[in-house]
């Protein structure tokens, strides 16, 4: 993964729990990096060990661990360093959810290091959508989860979502029923 | 080329190119995209250059613009929008001959997303293929990356400033450190010195940074510095610590020791950082100890003194040659071994056990213990030993230094065993002394009681009275004989004078002295020998005669009825010797079975309410078994209780083979009657006329004719001028005392054999030792005692028929009238031997020399003539022990030794008076005793 995503978990431990404990947490986590550079590609492995070094040192599930990273990564990584492409995906939460697929896609180009996960929309309704999640990377629904809550706090939408298949229960992929 | 022509529906042209702007001919507007509808709203019809502007390319002729003309260029419209802000389109023209209108299609550019938000435009206002927002994303994308640099860059400096605040802070440090810092390069080049290094060193910065290190050590030390350092570049040790010594630019040599840590630049270079200290202090001090430590291993060597050091397990660490030579076993044999497995027993392993407890509470101390050495002699050592102390100030072990004091342990147990005698004897004298005191106070109260019943009261002086005097000097004077006796013995001063002797005669001599005391208690007196008993053996007769006399006077003393037997015996001959067994049993009082441990010590008897009963002092036991110890043997005894006592002993004597030539030998001892003595011719010298008296009076009763001398002088030219048969010699005369004339006596050949028997008033062992040295054959001791002269002359005279010991009894002199006051002339009584005459003449000799003696001293001591003082007195002494006045012996003596090395007479004169009145009052006395 990037840098910006460690970067961001940097700043998640450090503005919720202080300097000291992310500290702690990177010693937890055996991980011999001072500075996470954003658009450098580091090893899934690094994210996972922090996440894993949260977890244990705050007492916390790795999926809540996560789903709180997806939230922070939409309402304070992606606005606070990409501002307005956030804005731009579009005006509403829908809209947003709809251009997501073509956002990824063009993700895919700009970052040819990355990859970057795949999502496809079916079911488009008024108040709802089927949101389809492929990745290479496994145990990130999670962190999906958490982009959803994140998303609908940026558009002051009430959102609820649950997984209706998944690459746990043999599916391919894992498809979440999005309601607003 | 294809020209086939497209016609394209305006939903499709909105959907392709949603910024898209449709213009007539007239240059009017006809269509606008959706999308550009959002930032203004453009009315269809309205003219094309009043809402835009053309900024490239530039156009030329604005009169008459052909926008055909832009066809193939890039082409940046601008216009404003209703908030009046500024907008800028890229794209292209062409013309469109279908409609006859000229279409431009592209989208606005933005040189941020947020200026696109600004314009209320969303990802979905951009067609598909525009990749506008992708480039806002990338130019985004940048600027984070700028954000990343930025933040980095702050991080980099923020580390560089804390690297150059540490590194200064640390070459502050370095500058001002009291130590020597210093680097090298990989050639032993210095790169770096501190100011400590120049000063330590004496050379200039300048001058080290061209040269090695290696330059500064001390020549003999830079080949094992060098391949220590080596070392530690060649195998990358990190830190090494080494101690070496340097020459500074003046020649002075220090010592430092060093911690040299090693690092490596990335392009490889190795350097090495020392950080040293200067330790020339601390070697001195070490060196210094280590000379102290050899010189007291020299000195503990040289002492004869082992040193052993063990470690917690007594596993032996070092030891020195001592001891090794101690304990038996080599180096290689102690080193590694448990010194206790390999010296102690049991018990002095448990003994050590507690010792190694005490060292490793830090405790120190001495003890002595035995060992076994490696021969497994017992030996007895002497060990100091401490704990000894790593650097750390934790016990390793311990350190001992050892003393073989085998030889002072046995002269300790002797003291000990020397020491308990001691005491025993000192308790058994502290009783003798109790009842010697009470032996006597009982005979003087009856002296002093019943002379002074007898001066007051003329009809108390009765023969009962008499006898009890007579008693009670005569215990006194056997007390004071068996002291002398004793003191001689213990001191070692009586040797055996080995003579030929006839034993039957001095057997029958023995028997005849004490038949009539047994006659007195009604007591049967055997005495039974064996004729296998050699007639004459070669040993000390005298010796013989005193244990017999000693053994048959106890025998009868404790016996008041039936026997006491003498029974000698030769129970085995060899060629040359003869073992004779001697037996004196009794049927007395018997000695319980507990006391006969105890009664031959010195001062005891066998049950202490004899001594009150039976008197006697309480050594006659003890001489005798010591006499017999002289002789290698030892005395035995057994006795029943009411029943009697026997006690044996035996003596081997070498027997005198040549009977028949006994006329050439010496004459055999024996004790004989004083016919035997008849004819004899004796020079006596003696310069005292109541000696004289005394003397010629005894010999005169055996018919010897006597010869007087006044001095050693005048000896010599009588035995010049006389033949004699013995010389009876005082030992303190004036002109030539008793030792030159026993010297001159025996130098001349022709007197080689003539007997000599000194005579002394003085009790001290070293002039009798001394006289008989010289060549006397014997020494008497005044006054002069009628038996022991008798027996002392009959040693000397040989004959075969023995007859009693002349008894003065029957002539005693009728005394009952003599008034006996604070004198006695019990002494001159028994001189007489019965001459009333005699006695007389003897009171009327001491009463006329007496006096003039006191006044010679007198005019002697006034005229400080302090030795002539001494003289006076030692004669004045004689006479008046000759009157029994012993209680002035103490003054007496006090006149005569204090005179020999005083030169003041304040001291002399108190003790003189004191002498004088006594005496003054004793001649009244003695002149009562004249007249009676």
């Amino acid at each position: 993964m990037y840098g910006i995503i460690n970067r961001a978990i940097e700043d998640l431990v450090k503005e919720n729990f202080g300097e000291e404990k992310w500290l702690v947490i990177k010693e937890l986590s055996g991980i011999d990096v001072d500075f996470f550079i954003s658009h450098e590609p580091y090893d899934d492995a690094i994210t996972y060990q922090l996440a894993g070094a949260i977890s244990a040192e705050m007492d916390m599930h790795i999926d809540a661990v996560l789903g709180l990273l997806g939230e922070w990564w939409v309402l304070r990584t992606g606005m606070e360093k990409y501002g307005g492409l956030m804005k731009a995906g579009g005006s509403n939460l829908k809209e947003f959810l709809i251009n997501l697929p073509s956002f990824h896609s063009r993700v895919m180009l700009m970052y040819p290091k990355l990859s970057p996960p795949e999502f496809q929309v079916s079911h488009v309704e008024e108040n709802g959508l089927y949101l389809h999640y492929h990745s290479q990377r496994i145990g990130l629904k999670a962190f999906v989860g958490g982009l959803l809550s994140g998303l609908g706090k940026l558009y002051s939408s009430p959102i609820s979502f649950h997984l209706i298949q998944s690459r746990d229960e043999g599916a391919t992929h894992e498809i979440f029923k999005v309601n607003w | 080329m294809n020209t086939q022509k497209i016609i394209i529906d305006l939903p499709f042209l909105h959907r392709l190119f949603p910024f898209h702007l449709l213009i007539d001919r007239q240059l009017k507007i006809r269509s606008s995209g959706k999308s550009l509808q959002v930032i203004r709203e453009i009315e269809f019809g309205a003219d094309f250059f009043s809402l835009f502007t053309i900024s490239r390319p530039r156009l030329l002729d604005l009169q008459s613009v052909d926008l055909a003309s832009l066809k193939g260029q890039l082409v940046i419209l601008e216009f404003l929008s209703t908030q009046e802000k500024k907008y800028t389109l890229r794209g292209q023209i062409d013309y469109l001959e279908k409609e006859a209108s000229f279409l431009f299609t592209g989208s606005p550019w933005f040189s941020s997303m947020d200026e696109l938000i600004a314009s209320n435009l969303t990802l979905h206002n951009f067609a598909l293929h525009d990749p506008m927002i992708d480039l806002l994303h990338v130019l985004k994308t940048q600027d984070i990356t700028m954000d990343d640099v930025q933040m980095l860059l702050r991080k980099v400096n923020k580390h560089n400033d804390i690297l150059i605040e540490s590194e200064l802070k640390y070459r502050s440090i370095v500058e001002k450190a009291t130590d020597i810092i210093y680097t090298i390069n990989a050639d032993g080049f210095f790169t770096y010195v501190n100011e400590v290094t120049e000063r330590m060193t004496a050379y200039s910065q300048t001058e080290l940074l061209t040269m090695r290190y290696v330059d500064l050590i001390r020549p003999d030390y830079r080949k094992k510095a060098v391949a220590f350092y080596l070392k530690q570049i060649r195998k990358k040790i990190q830190s090494t610590y080494f101690e070496l010594p340097l020459i500074t630019k003046s020649g002075k040599g220090i010592w430092i020791e060093q911690s040299v840590q090693i690092s490596q630049s990335n392009k490889d270079k190795i350097e090495l950082t020392a950080l040293a200290i200067d330790i020339s202090s601390r070697k001195h001090n070490e060196m210094s100890l280590k000379i102290q430590e050899e010189k007291y291993r020299n000195i503990i060597t040289n002492m004869n003194l082992g040193l052993l050091e063990v470690d917690l397990d007594h596993n032996i660490q070092t030891t020195n040659e001592i001891f090794c030579k101690l304990s038996g076993f080599s180096q290689q044999e102690l080193i590694g071994k448990r010194a206790i497995d390999l010296l102690l027993d049991q018990e002095s392993k448990d003994f050590l056990a507690n010792k190694q407890n005490q060292r490793e509470h830090g405790k120190s101390d001495m003890y002595s213990i035995p060992i076994r050495n490696k021969n497994g002699e017992k030996r007895w050592w002497l060990i100091s030993g401490a704990p000894q102390f790593n650097d750390n100030g934790e016990i390793v072990g311990s350190i001992g230094v050892h003393l073989d004091i085998t030889d002072q342990k046995k002269l300790e147990e002797e003291l000990v065993q020397a020491k308990i005698k001691a005491e025993d004897s000192s308790k058994a004298k502290e009783f003798f002394l109790a009842t010697m005191s009470h032996e006597i106070r009982t005979p003087l109260n009856a002296i002093v009681g019943l002379s002074d019943l007898m001066q007051m009261d003329k009809n108390a002086i009765s023969e009962d009275n008499i006898k009890i005097l007579n008693f009670s000097s005569k215990n006194l004077h056997a007390l004071i004989t068996g002291i002398l006796d004793l003191t001689k013995i213990d001191a070692g001063k009586i040797e055996l004078i080995k003579n030929n002797f006839n034993l039957h005669a001095l057997l029958e001599s023995v028997r005849l002295s004490f038949k009539a005391s047994c006659d007195d208690k009604n007591i049967d007196l055997r005495l039974e020998m064996s004729d296998k008993i050699p007639k004459i053996l070669i040993g000390d007769e005298l010796r013989l005669s005193q244990i017999l006399n000693n053994l048959i006077s106890n025998a009868i003393k404790f016996t008041s009825k039936g026997f006491v037997k003498i029974r000698v015996e030769c129970p085995m001959q060899e060629k040359d010797t003869a073992r004779i067994l001697f037996t004196i049993s009794d049927s007395g009082i018997g000695i319980r079975k507990k006391n006969l441990k105890t009664i031959f010590r010195a001062f005891e008897q066998a049950d202490r309410n004899i001594v009150r009963q039976f008197g006697g002092t309480g050594l006659g036991l003890s001489i005798t078994q010591k006499l017999i110890h002289l002789h290698g043997s030892e005395i035995y005894v057994t006795s029943k209780l009411n029943k009697g006592s026997v006690f044996t002993f035996h003596i081997d004597y070498p027997i005198f083979m040549h009977n028949e030539e006994m006329g050439n030998v010496k004459p055999v001892v024996n004790f004989l009657h004083g016919d035997s003595l008849i004819g004899k011719r004796i020079l006596l010298v003696e310069d005292n006329q109541v000696n004289h008296l005394i003397a010629v009076s005894y010999l005169n009763h055996w018919n010897i004719i006597t010869d007087i001398a006044n001095n050693g002088k005048e000896a010599i030219e009588k035995l010049e001028m006389h033949s004699y048969d013995l010389v009876l010699l005082d030992i303190f005369m004036p002109v030539m005392d008793g030792f030159e004339t026993t010297k001159k006596i025996r130098h001349n050949p022709a007197w080689k054999t003539l007997p000599i028997i000194a005579l002394t008033a003085s009790a001290e062992v070293n002039l009798i030792d001394k006289i008989i040295r010289l060549g006397a054959n014997l020494c008497l001791t005044k006054p002069l005692d009628s038996k022991e002269l008798f027996q002392a002359l009959c040693s000397f005279f040989v004959q075969e028929q023995t007859k009693e010991l002349p008894s003065t009894n029957s002539k005693k002199i009728n005394t009952s009238k003599v008034k006996m006051p604070s004198l006695s002339l019990q002494k001159i009584e028994d001189a007489s031997l019965g001459s009333l005459k005699f006695l007389q003449e003897m009171i009327a000799l001491l009463l006329l020399e007496i006096p003039q003696t006191i006044q010679e001293a007198e005019d002697q001591l006034r005229h400080k003539n302090f030795l002539s003082f001494s003289a006076t007195i030692h004669k004045l002494k004689n006479n008046l022990l000759m009157l029994s006045m012993d209680y002035l012996r103490e003054d007496l003596n006090f006149l005569e030794e204090h005179a020999k090395v005083t030169n003041v007479s304040t001291k002399l004169r108190p003790v003189f008076k004191r002498l004088k009145e006594c005496w003054e009052v004793s001649a009244l006395e003695l002149k009562g005793m004249q007249t009676l």
